[in-house]
């Protein structure tokens, strides 16, 4: 979901610039100083995580994990996934510079929203939190692929068209995204809920 | 069901670990020429071919000259519209573009390579016939330029392995050391996260 360099028209990177940039002034505002090491974690794991290749359909596509690091990070997302889309621009060359800042709007923004839309939900009861985990994971990587759609409407032709392009490639990465998010929910839910968005909430209700 | 959450972390950071070969989301496009035939191909970074992408031509004032796409193995081939510097842009669609320069120097004035494909038969059969002589009788036959021909056409088919294993090696994907050194970026950045955090707690106190 990396769009490379000169693909994308002027207005579109600045304004994928603009908000990535609102977007991780508000991450490194909310994220509190002891989730630092937290975020690092998951921006290490969303940067190797693009390096997994899903070879399935005609185009190629990797594990994103936007879900997860969403989930956990919240708006703090926004920071985590720039530095490390920062160095895969770096490293592996995906992406690039000029249009760093509509990759992050395209994998951080999904995050946010999913963080929002089923975060409440994951500390719930399996029958649920497995179902909202299964969301936020392939929820994510699908707003993500309309998001890339919208961006390269203006260059590539009509938007259906692109989205649907992008959306359809990505359909294993969803499946296999949701399933990692589950097992990732079910796995802090018993080690470190914490760790977990809601847990405040569920912990005070408990007493 | 703690073992199977083991088990199950262990495989995920095995395939992490064991992943040299798969990367993806990098598209690639490598030209070159024989002749005044420039021949291209394009792959994704995780070797896969791209089908059916878009390959543009454009010389050095931008002015585009043809285009075409890709066939099922990724590649594309054209005639030369001019013997001047090309830029070859492929669009692999979803935002995956990348290009090459060909350079006036790699491409041939095309007229000549065919003329030199139809001597080097009729020089092998002069040799057959006058097998007398030993040394080729062609040779006085031959323009200066006719020989250029022929010997860059020979040269073509020599390097051209070579090419390709050059193309080859510039598609090596993320090495082990540039992502444990992102990873190292990421854990220094911790690290000043860290930092920060308790020089706060140190000044309260």
């Amino acid at each position: 979901m990396h769009i490379s360099e000169g693909v994308l028209s002027g207005p579109v990177l600045a304004a994928g610039a603009a908000v990535a940039l609102a977007g991780t002034a508000a991450g490194l505002k909310k994220m509190e100083l002891d989730r630092v090491a937290q975020a690092g974690m998951l921006s290490a794991a969303f940067f190797v995580a693009s390096l997994i290749h899903v070879p399935v359909g005609p185009s190629s596509v990797h594990l994103i994990l936007n879900g997860i690091v969403g989930l956990l990070l919240g708006w703090a997302a926004f920071p985590a996934i720039l530095t490390a889309l920062l160095l895969q621009a770096m490293m592996f060359q995906y992406g690039g510079i000029t249009t760093l800042g509509v990759n992050t709007v395209i994998m951080a923004l999904p995050a946010v929203l999913c963080y929002h839309l089923f975060g409440p939900f994951v500390l719930k009861p399996s029958r649920i939190a497995v179902p909202a985990a299964f969301a936020c994971g392939a929820g994510s990587v699908f707003l993500g692929a309309v998001l890339a759609g919208v961006s390269l409407m203006y260059t590539e032709g009509s938007f259906l068209e692109v989205a649907g392009l992008v959306v359809t490639a990505h359909l294993p990465v969803m499946a296999i995204e949701g399933v990692v998010t589950v097992f990732c929910v079910a796995f802090l839910r018993k080690v470190k809920p914490e760790m977990l968005p809601g847990y405040d909430a569920a912990f005070l209700q408990q007493k | 069901m703690k073992r199977l959450h083991t088990g199950f972390a262990l495989t995920l950071l095995c395939s992490f670990l064991s992943l040299p070969a798969a990367h993806a989301h990098k598209v690639t496009v490598f030209a070159w020429a024989e002749g005044n035939r420039v021949f291209t191909e394009s792959k994704f970074s995780g070797g896969k071919m791209v089908k059916a992408g878009k390959v543009e031509v454009f010389d050095n004032s931008g002015t585009l000259l043809l285009e075409g796409r890709t066939d099922d193995h990724g590649a594309f081939a054209f005639q030369a519209p001019s013997i001047a510097d090309l830029k070859i842009v492929l669009t692999a669609g979803m935002g995956h573009q990348n290009s090459w320069l060909l350079s006036a120097a790699e491409l041939s004035h095309g007229e000549l390579t065919p003329r030199a494909a139809h001597a080097s038969p009729s020089e092998s059969a002069g040799l057959e016939t006058g097998g007398e002589t030993a040394s080729p009788s062609v040779e006085p036959g031959l323009t200066a330029r006719e020989i250029e021909a022929i010997v860059s056409r020979q040269l073509e088919q020599k390097i051209q392995p070579l090419t390709r294993m050059v193309a080859e090696s510039r598609e090596k994907g993320p090495t082990m050391s540039e992502i444990v050194g992102g990873i190292g970026y990421i854990i220094g950045l911790v690290g000043l996260g860290a930092y920060v955090r308790y020089r706060k707690d140190r000044r309260r106190s």
